[in-house]
């Protein structure tokens, strides 16, 4: 009997020898001496993390409603090592860097691409966790299998992510930006793009969870880049960048990030394979890991992809500048950018065209609707049977939001028209119909009560002889009506269209100084609205040779 | 889908109260801050009177929807009271953004007002009243758009019930469901404007 315990004991040693011999893996502790973020998260009690909820299984809501996915398990596991509670705040693409950098989060786990010029808007954490590059998703009919045929063709775009710059420019698509991945989706369903340019990690897995579904996914990969998780700027080296750092680090080497892979069905990835195989290697001369993160700069293998590299910008701008924004804070280096000067100078020709546009479209239906009121007002039956259409529109535009009301043309209706193979209305036509309609039903409910008390004081006049005095009567409030339309069309940015507010958004979200921009937008719109009044009174004394 | 919809009604319904609250504190903050730019224009307080004038044109011509985007990003989103780390609510930032142009609303209404009454027209209180309660329902409807900075709202809570079930009939029935609540309120605000009219 001992003879067999010996026996068994012998071969247990064989078999342990080398487990044991393996480092034992000190699991990543807080630091003694905290200070900025990090004291603030324990003082708290909570870490805020900023995770995507559109991009399943990294991030994704359950039936309930609820946060969940691979990117929320690896903030669990921050918080908890922490020991603290943990809340997730849902983020986008366009708004991770900013959230983080505000203090709206505290730590970003969002399928952040790392990039060269990111490394410069946040704190982004060395090693990375995953990778991913980009392809694009489109119905199989077309069958789209390389960049170059999507040259000069409508792509929807996520905005935010760090390659839509590169297909713009190197791949020459016509980037249509979305604010969020639904709206990029349903855009592409409805047919207002041949294909959805996004992650190939998210677009493969949708082709994999949606197999009945007629869109597939492109061979062509480019841009791979690895995936960093974030903090807001300065916080890199400070302790919660470093505590989080040692935390990657510890994943990788104990096949956490792997066994995340598994849980949620993605299966095992070669990037995170070999970023393990480095993780858990003995260092060369007995130190505990050969990714020892404190004995200076980490070896390649370590750290997987090196991040994306800044897309050249053209002109630089001169020195002024630079003085200008020591002196005031204010950053005009975006301007020297031929990219983003394009960029925001059809922005701005898209808003004044707008605008232009929905101001008379509010003053056309305004008329319309406003003399059909007073022509067919107190004239029988059959009259307010004719008017019943007529107030049922006046009263669904006034009272129906008009983002809202965009919602409904654009995405709603528009889907629906494109199932049955019929035209849809583009972005610029919805927005320009319904801010007309908004406007214009306020505008018809001033004309007709105009319309009404100048017929009292002329009763034998028909309603077109009594326009012109109306018009005049019913000016300020017409005037008030169109200045709030010009105030509205930035709305257009919900669904899309590329005008000044959007554009603005679309540059902050990729680093343009957010003050700079946001005052900037809020005098434009001063001015604009200046303008507008100035020209309106132009015209009221140019038409009937007196005014204010 | 109509059951889809009926089971979230609840929490749509807390989403519109929400909308509500924005449009309620706008309003009332507004209201208070216009009225003292009002009466300093309508008194024409020296020094005063030109400052409440341009203060009153700024809220008037700066779009609330460019205001929503720079109060969620130029205002902290944690504020430290006493000790205690407290957050801002996306909410409060839209009541804030939402405030402006009340406040120039609310200047012009209250200078005309106080003008009248110097002046001894009857009235005036009730030209005052129907005005704020018809601006009082544009405010509404400008509250729908407190979801573009991720405010929790009847709107972003709307997106959130479709983001479920990707079909075009469902989104534009949801979206239709959510007006039908805006038009409801609408039409009980302009049922109160009128029984005032007729009560003039």
């Amino acid at each position: 009997m001992i003879r067999f315990l010996t026996v068994v004991l012998i071969i247990c040693a064989f078999v342990a020898g080398p487990i044991l011999a393996q480092p034992t893996l000190k699991s990543v502790a807080l630091p003694d001496q905290t200070n900025g973020r990090l004291e603030h998260i324990l003082r708290r009690g909570a870490l805020i993390v900023g995770v995507k909820t559109d991009y399943p299984p990294w991030g994704m809501l359950d039936a309930q409603g609820r946060i969940i996915g691979l990117e929320p398990d690896l903030a669990r596991a921050l918080a908890d090592r922490m020991g603290v509670d943990l809340e997730l705040v849902a983020v986008t693409a366009s708004n991770r860097l900013s959230r983080v950098n505000q203090g709206v989060v505290d730590v970003v786990i969002a399928t952040m691409g790392d990039t060269v010029t990111r490394r410069g808007q946040a704190g982004l954490l060395e090693p990375s966790y995953y990778s991913s590059g980009v392809v694009a998703y489109g119905p199989i009919d077309r069958n789209y299998q390389s960049w170059e045929e999507l040259r000069g063709l409508p792509v929807c775009m996520t905005q935010g992510s760090y390659y839509n710059r590169t297909l713009e420019e190197t791949y020459g698509v016509d980037g249509k930006y979305f604010p969020a991945n639904r709206e990029a989706k349903m855009a592409l369903s409805f047919g207002r793009c041949v294909g959805w340019a996004f992650d190939d990690t998210a677009l493969v897995q949708r082709v994999l969870a949606n197999p009945e579904t007629n869109y597939s996914v492109m061979e062509d990969r480019i841009l791979v880049t690895p995936w960093a998780i974030g903090v807001a700027i300065g916080e890199r080296d400070a302790p919660l960048g470093r505590f989080v750092s040692d935390m990657i680090g510890e994943w990788h080497a104990t096949g956490y990030l792997l066994a995340l892979e598994r849980k949620w069905n993605i299966g095992e990835s070669a990037y995170l394979q070999a970023l393990n195989a480095a993780w858990s290697q003995t260092g060369p001369e007995g130190t505990p890991s050969y990714c020892n993160m404190r004995q200076g700069a980490l070896p390649p293998d370590c750290l997987g992809a090196p991040p994306f590299p800044p897309v050249a910008e053209t002109g630089a701008p001169p020195p002024w500048v630079a003085d200008l924004e020591d002196a005031t804070g204010v950053d005009l280096t975006v301007f020297y950018d031929a990219y983003s000067r394009g960029r925001l100078i059809r922005g701005l020709g898209l808003t004044l065209t707008l605008s232009a546009v929905a101001i008379i479209g509010a003053l056309v239906v305004g008329l319309g609707l406003g003399v059909m009121d007073a022509s067919l007002r107190g004239r029988g039956l059959w009259a307010r049977m004719l008017l019943l259409p007529q107030k049922a529109l006046v009263t669904l535009a006034r009272m129906t939001p008009p983002i809202l009301q965009m919602y409904i043309v654009f995405f709603g209706l528009g889907g629906v028209l494109s199932q049955s193979s019929l035209i849809t209305p583009g972005a610029f036509t919805t927005a320009a119909l319904i801010l007309s309609l908004y406007a214009g039903s306020t505008n018809a409910v001033l004309i007709a009560h105009a319309l009404e008390q100048e017929r009292r004081l002329n009763p034998e006049k028909g309603v077109w002889t009594l326009l012109p005095g109306a018009f005049q009567r019913a000016f300020d409030g017409l005037v008030a009506a169109c200045v709030n339309i010009v105030k509205a069309a930035g709305m257009a940015s919900a669904i899309a269209l590329a005008e000044l507010v959007s554009t603005v958004n679309l540059i902050v979200s990729e680093g343009g100084d957010v003050s700079t921009f946001m005052n900037g937008l809020l005098v434009f719109y001063f001015l604009l609205v200046l303008g507008v009044l100035w020209l309106f009174r132009r015209a009221r004394r140019w038409v009937v040779g007196t005014g204010p | 889908m109509i059951e889809v919809l009926y089971d979230h009604t609840g929490y749509l319904a807390r989403g519109f109260a929400t909308n509500l609250l924005i449009s309620i504190l706008s309003m009332g903050f507004g209201t208070v801050l216009g009225t003292v730019l009002g009466w300093l224009r309508a008194r024409r307080v020296s020094g005063l009177g030109p400052l409440s004038h341009f203060g009153t044109n700024v809220c008037r011509n700066v779009p609330s929807f460019v205001l929503l985007f720079y109060m969620a990003s130029m205002i902290p989103s944690e504020v430290e009271f006493g000790g205690t780390i407290m957050a801002v609510p996306l909410w409060i930032k839209a009541t804030l953004a939402l405030t402006f142009p009340v406040i120039g609303f609310t200047s012009d209404q209250s200078k005309g007002f106080f003008e009248q009454r110097r002046a001894g027209v009857s009235g005036a209180g009730e030209i005052f009243t129907i005005a704020w309660l018809q601006y009082f329902l544009i405010i509404i409807m400008a509250s729908a758009t407190a979801s573009v900075i991720g405010a929790d709202e009847i709107v972003g809570r709307a997106n959130i019930v479709i983001s479920q079930n990707e079909s075009a009939q469902f989104l534009l029935v949801t979206y239709l469901y959510v007006s039908l609540w805006f038009l409801v309120t609408g039409l009980i605000l302009s049922g109160i404007v009128k029984g005032l009219t007729r009560a003039r």
